[in-house]
């Protein structure tokens, strides 16, 4: 049988990881495989640095679309996979790789976790993170000033450059696709909404509801 | 214990009673009592039927909040209520009632199930049905015509005149409260997750341990 596949999106600073890690933390390790977007960036070591640095990462071009599919595909299939690690200091791949192992609840997390046709289909639940931009800004702010050693300037520009269009254009519209959408990041109440599945579904019930006049997916035409 | 109250909320032909349906089907009615907000509106007949008919049934006023909201108390609190029952036609509330016994589960379902402080702070889980406006009307159209004889005219003069300003004003604003939105409307996916976590409920399980911290609460009411 097949992992039951959760895509985890929404803009950066949405609070896509506190979803995962509260999933993680509750139905325990072993349970769960987790699936970083963030890992297949393109490997870029054929460039400069100077070239590196002009590269817009919050383009969907940036991934490695081809190995990210293979390997959800893989997991989908039950095989395990060779994960892998990237060095953002650097644009390049690491030479090691994280194994995962796919298990009951397979959880895809990044920007564009729904972005791919293909690889909703494979979702048994879609969840988007919709955390207000301002918000979303002053997370990212703060994580990049301090985690990260950037200056204000700096995280602005990229902000005002590449986040703030790019989320417009790319990562905002995948709100269609969601099965549902968490408002303000995550709340305990919805967290507690999809442990519950999660946990529903680990004692075997793969399918609750049984009616052949609810729609299976959302209807994206319509907006 | 108290019940746990299940709010759910969304513009009219936005699917709200496809959701609670398919609960009390999964669930079994026993568990679940149900208050429809539609029963509530208020008692006109102190005014002539002109006068009735330029009321504004899509603003919140036309509700009577104080009897929902004692109605809500009181399941909450573990005690039967006498719902009322209102024609729409003379815009009047009928002489029977519907007494709903309490349960575990409690579902408040109307346009404006999240747009009081009081009634959301009893709520257990918030739900926002978010179906996109051409749809809504298009149901709301087909409903309108088939079962209350309207003509496609009037019901396009109401709802511009009407339904879609409210909407704005009142209802959608009201999407900032819900914990989860479910977009165009119920999906299978969504309904599988509120009844799971239904389920817990009458089971009573823990779920998010109580070291969890909700970072965003301090945020949550003040948002865009």
């Amino acid at each position: 049988m097949h992992p039951f596949i959760i895509g985890v999106g929404g803009g950066s600073g949405s609070g896509k990881s506190t979803v995962t890690d509260q999933i993680v933390r509750a139905v325990g390790k072993d349970k769960v495989s987790v699936f970083y977007q963030d890992n297949y960036y393109l490997d870029r070591s054929h460039l400069s640095m100077e070239e590196r640095n002009k590269i817009n990462f919050d383009h969907p071009n940036a991934i490695d679309w081809t190995l990210m599919k293979n390997h959800l595909n893989d997991l989908y299939h039950g095989l395990p996979i060779e994960m892998p690690v990237y060095d953002f200091t650097t644009h390049t791949r690491k030479g090691e790789t994280v194994l995962v192992v796919p298990a009951q609840i397979v959880i895809v997390e990044g920007i564009f976790a729904l972005f791919d046709d293909e690889m909703c289909k494979k979702m048994a639940l879609r969840i988007f993170v919709d955390t207000a931009a301002d918000i979303r800004l002053m997370r990212r702010l703060k994580r990049d000033i301090f985690e990260r050693n950037r200056s204000m300037d700096s995280v602005l520009e990229q902000y005002s450059h590449f986040v703030r269009p790019m989320y417009k254009k790319f990562v905002e519209p995948t709100k269609r696709r969601a099965h549902i959408i968490i408002p303000h990041g995550s709340n305990k109440a919805a967290l507690e909404m999809i442990i519950s599945r999660v946990f529903s579904v680990l004692n075997g019930q793969r399918v609750i509801v049984e009616n052949e006049l609810i729609f299976d997916e959302p209807d994206e035409s319509q907006e | 214990m108290a019940s746990f109250i299940i709010g759910v909320a969304g513009g009219s032909g936005s699917g709200k009673s496809t959701v609670t349906e398919h609960i009390i089907q999964a669930i079994g009615d026993a568990k679940v009592a149900v208050i429809m907000q539609d029963s509530y509106y208020k008692d006109l007949s102190h005014l002539s039927l002109e006068e009735r008919q330029k009321v504004n049934f899509d603003h919140p006023d036309a509700f009577d909040w104080e009897l929902l909201n004692k109605h809500i108390h009181d399941l909450y609190h573990g005690l039967a209520i006498e719902m009322p029952t209102y024609d729409f036609t003379q815009y009047i509330r009928r002489e029977n009632t519907i007494i709903v016994n309490p349960a575990q589960i409690v579902i408040f379902e109307g346009i404006f199930s999240l747009l009081d402080d009081e009634m959301c702070s009893k709520m257990a889980l918030k739900i926002f049905v978010d179906t996109a406006s051409d749809i809504r009307f298009i149901r709301r159209l087909k409903r309108d015509i088939a079962d209350r004889g309207r003509s496609a005219e009037s019901v396009v003069k109401q709802y511009l005149e009407y339904v879609r300003p409210m909407h704005k004003k009142f209802i959608e604003p009201t999407k900032r409260f819900s914990h989860i939105i479910i977009p165009h409307g119920a999906n299978k996916a969504a309904l599988e997750m509120i009844v799971a976590r239904i389920r817990a409920a009458i089971n009573n399980e823990e779920l998010v341990g109580s070291n969890f911290v909700n970072i965003n609460e301090k945020l949550f009411f003040d948002e865009e």
